[in-house]
């Protein structure tokens, strides 16, 4: 009996099952806290009402108030509970700020093994739609919030809208996270519905089917696992209510206690109620470690929140602007990337400038700045933060350059070097005849496509839309490939490798994809770059149709746009050379 | 990322290409430079007449601050040099409501995305009973425009100290957008 056992960290119950191997019964949760759910908070919410208006910190009080610490009572309660609770580095902070005594009852949780801390990523931002250093930054100050906050960061790693990729798996060991919680239907949407193993291995890493029971028995071993919370923290607490709708988010007592009585039941029946990282310990060793089938980056709600909820897709209210606030992401982002490179070359000291800008970039890029159903208030929470983190690199850049006393330089943020002139220009040439018939669907706004001649096999196509009087606000246009099996990519944290899957291996009919450089392909042999400075969108491929479709449905009808991506003929390597240099490692005269 | 040695900036700076074209057209202060001398007011010349005089560009307008409220904002563009005058029906803790707050900043060129920023840095005296309690408050005016769309959006961002210019900021960025004609 010893065997199956989990004697030293007392979790596992054990009982006989017909099989003959004594079940361990495993009961988890991920309580997802999102501190910026109402990014910016209600003001402008009630359209007509400005007595809905409640500013952004009221908002995130109540978030704290009404449903986080009820929760963290609750398993203050039960000392032999474990719970998985996810939030961002940005919560901790403001906890600090101006909850101390619910951060201090989280640190004794989480310090005593009770709690485990989840956390992804400072801001809850759209990671998997840029390049891997803004999620690495973001990281670095949700760990840097652990710290100061001296809270232990949790092993298991979940992230905003469950964003999951495989690119994850690569920088995992280096920043001490040890299990990935892949979301069941972003899973079951690529593959179908499955029967999930206890253990997948996950590169170096682990990843375990996120509320999807486990029902193992391979003789020797009998797991089960049920997941007691899978979503949203804050509507267990309140009864199922989200902070949009403040007049009934409120703490409900009787939701907990129902919730309670869950746990107890389950209790009594055998199951350990206990963190993501001790089921990862109990088990890790003692059951295959099974290979998940290939996996695209999204989200987890997909299909009905594919990826494309935030790039591009619109959601219930007005005032959403999908491609300008992610556009204006990348545009701070490449800035900031080339004030980083021109600051170490300079030798200048900006730490803390640089920091704050990264800072603030991260909290603009906030997914609820484009979706899932962003308000004008969300929206601007977005921009706000983005516009100031560029203003601020701007100035980094410019003190850098100063210092240097060059005037025009040339910044390489690849090269980490400053040159004195201006840079050779490697993305533009001369206009040329169609070389692509894409089709633009605009419905009565005027478009104008036009080509240039990059280089040999190298073109770039920009597409000016014009308004409409009549309130077309959307706009799609669709880039002709040629089918084949393999569809190629990048993946999140991945820049500087591409991924060839096969279409023939997954079982839906469409998927967006997130294009954190900008890069998928159009054929064996032909690439699509978005510029993402003008187009951050994302890319909707389908199985049986080698098409690349770039749709926005926020596009303001009394605002003209610009639309650019290049065509790129050569092989992936080169197409993600050329996709580094448009988007992660710009080179820009300044 | 790469590490550079400290103290071999300027070694590594060496003379680069002669001036070449890049993105969207003309070395961005080439352009503005250019910009500013073909929207500036030149009175006919004759003999013995003085130079040109070059005026500013000038821009004014109400956006909305934060959503209810108003700043009303008036640029003033001599090359990528900008002076601000903000006055905000709403102060919000770091600033004063309905009086004139002033300060000078930069348009600040992205050709390669075509974009536009204008920054101003508004030094003001302390709000009583706001975030900065006894400080003074530094405020932070970005906003952009992509090319030339009336429409601008950004922040007016405060943080405490004077002369403060990033860092943890004292409260939300406040949201500002709107119509607002391009300069001439």
């Amino acid at each position: 009996m010893r065997q199956y056992l989990s004697c030293a960290l007392g979790l596992a119950l054990c009982l006989l099952a017909g099989s003959g191997a004594a079940q361990e019964k495993y009961a988890l949760s991920m309580f997802h806290f999102n501190l910026q759910y109402v990014a910016g908070g209600m003001v402008g919410f009630g359209l007509e009402d400005p007595k809905v208006d409640l500013d952004n910190d009221v908002v995130e009080d109540l978030i704290i108030t009404e449903s986080f610490a009820p929760v963290v009572e609750l398993y203050a309660k039960h000392p032999d509970w474990g719970v998985t609770l996810e939030l961002q580095g940005y919560m901790l902070d403001v906890l600090a700020a101006r909850h101390p005594e619910v951060l201090k009852q989280l640190r004794a949780l989480a310090k005593a093994g009770s709690a485990e801390v989840v956390s992804c990523h400072y801001s809850d931002l759209l990671y998997i739609a840029y390049p891997g250093e803004v999620w690495k930054r973001s990281q670095s100050l949700t760990a840097d919030a652990f710290k100061r906050h001296d809270i232990p960061l949790g092993r298991s790693l979940f992230c905003q809208e469950g964003q999951s990729g495989v690119g994850l798996a690569s920088v995992m060991a280096s920043r001490g996270y040890e299990t990935m919680v892949w979301p069941k239907n972003l899973w079951s949407f690529q593959h179908g519905d499955f029967d999930a193993a206890p253990l997948y291995a996950f590169g170096d890493r682990l990843m375990i089917a996120g509320a999807k029971d486990v029902n193992f028995d391979d003789g020797t071993t009998n797991i089960q696992v049920r997941w007691t919370f899978f979503d949203d923290g804050e509507l267990l607490a309140t009864n199922d209510w989200n902070p949009y709708i403040l007049e009934n988010f409120k703490h409900d007592p009787k939701a907990v206690a129902e919730y309670e009585t869950k746990l107890t039941d389950l209790e009594t029946q055998g199951f350990s109620i206990t963190t993501v990282e001790k089921y990862v310990d109990a088990v890790k060793d003692r059951v295959p470690h099974a290979k998940p089938p290939p996996l695209f980056d999204g989200t987890w709600q997909t299909p009905s929140h594919n990826v494309g909820k935030w790039l591009g897709t619109r959601g219930l209210w007005p005032g959403e602007r999908d491609n300008d606030v992610r556009t204006l992401g990348a545009i701070a982002y490449r800035e900031l990337m080339a004030a980083e490179a021109a600051v170490s070359a300079t030798g200048l000291e900006a730490r803390a400038k640089l920091d704050s800008a990264w800072r603030l970039l991260v909290l603009g890029m906030v997914t609820d700045a484009s979706g899932i159903n962003p308000f004008r208030g969300e929206v601007e929470y977005g921009i706000a933060h983005q516009a100031e983190a560029l203003r601020i690199a701007r100035e980094a850049l410019r003190d850098a350059v100063a210092e240097s006393g060059a005037g025009l330089v040339c910044i390489d943020p690849a090269a980490q070097s400053v040159v004195k002139g201006v840079c050779e220009d490697k993305l533009r040439g001369a206009p040329t005849d169609v070389k692509l018939d894409v089709e633009v669907l605009s419905g009565n706004r005027s478009s104008e496509t036009s080509w240039e001649e990059v280089a040999p096999g190298t073109y770039r196509a920009q597409i000016e839309i014009g308004t409409s009087d009549s309130g077309q606000m959307e706009v799609s246009v669709r880039i002709p490939g040629e089918l084949s099996d393999a569809l190629i990519t990048t993946r999140a944290l991945e820049d500087t490798t591409t991924v060839s899957y096969k279409r023939s291996e997954f079982t839906f009919e469409e998927f967006h994809l997130p294009l954190p450089t900008g890069l998928v392909s159009l054929g064996p042999k032909r690439f699509l770059i978005l510029d993402q400075a003008y187009t951050r969108l994302a890319a909707r491929i389908t199985r049986d149709n080698g098409d690349v479709l770039l749709r926005d449905q926020t596009q303001n009808d009394e605002e003209t746009v610009r639309w650019v991506f290049y065509i790129f003929d050569g092989s992936a390597e080169d197409a993600l050379k050329l996709a580094r240099s448009i988007n992660v490692q710009r080179e820009v005269s300044r | 990322m790469k590490s550079v040695a400290n103290g071999s900036a300027i070694q590594r700076l060496s003379p680069g290409a002669t001036m070449k074209q890049f993105s969207d057209g003309l070395p961005w202060k080439r352009s503005l430079l250019l910009a500013a001398v073909a929207l500036s007011v030149l009175p006919a010349c004759g003999d013995g007449e003085e130079s040109a005089e070059v005026t500013a560009r000038r821009s004014a307008g109400s956006l909305d601050l934060d959503i209810r409220d108003v700043a009303s904002v008036e640029l003033s563009a001599l090359d990528d040099a900008l002076s601000a005058k903000i006055r905000l029906s709403k102060g919000f803790g770091v600033a004063p409501q309905d009086a004139e707050l002033v300060g000078k900043g930069r348009v600040e060129s992205f050709p390669e995305a075509d974009l536009v920023l204008y920054t101003a840095k508004l030094s003001l005296e302390p709000t009583a009973g706001g975030p900065c309690g006894n400080e003074p408050v530094s405020l932070a005016l970005s906003l952009y425009r992509r090319g030339n769309a009336e429409r601008v959006g950004g922040a007016l961002t405060p943080y405490c100290g004077r002369d403060v210019w990033h860092g943890v900021p004292a409260r939300a960025p406040l949201r500002i957008t709107g119509k607002l004609p391009v300069p001439k």
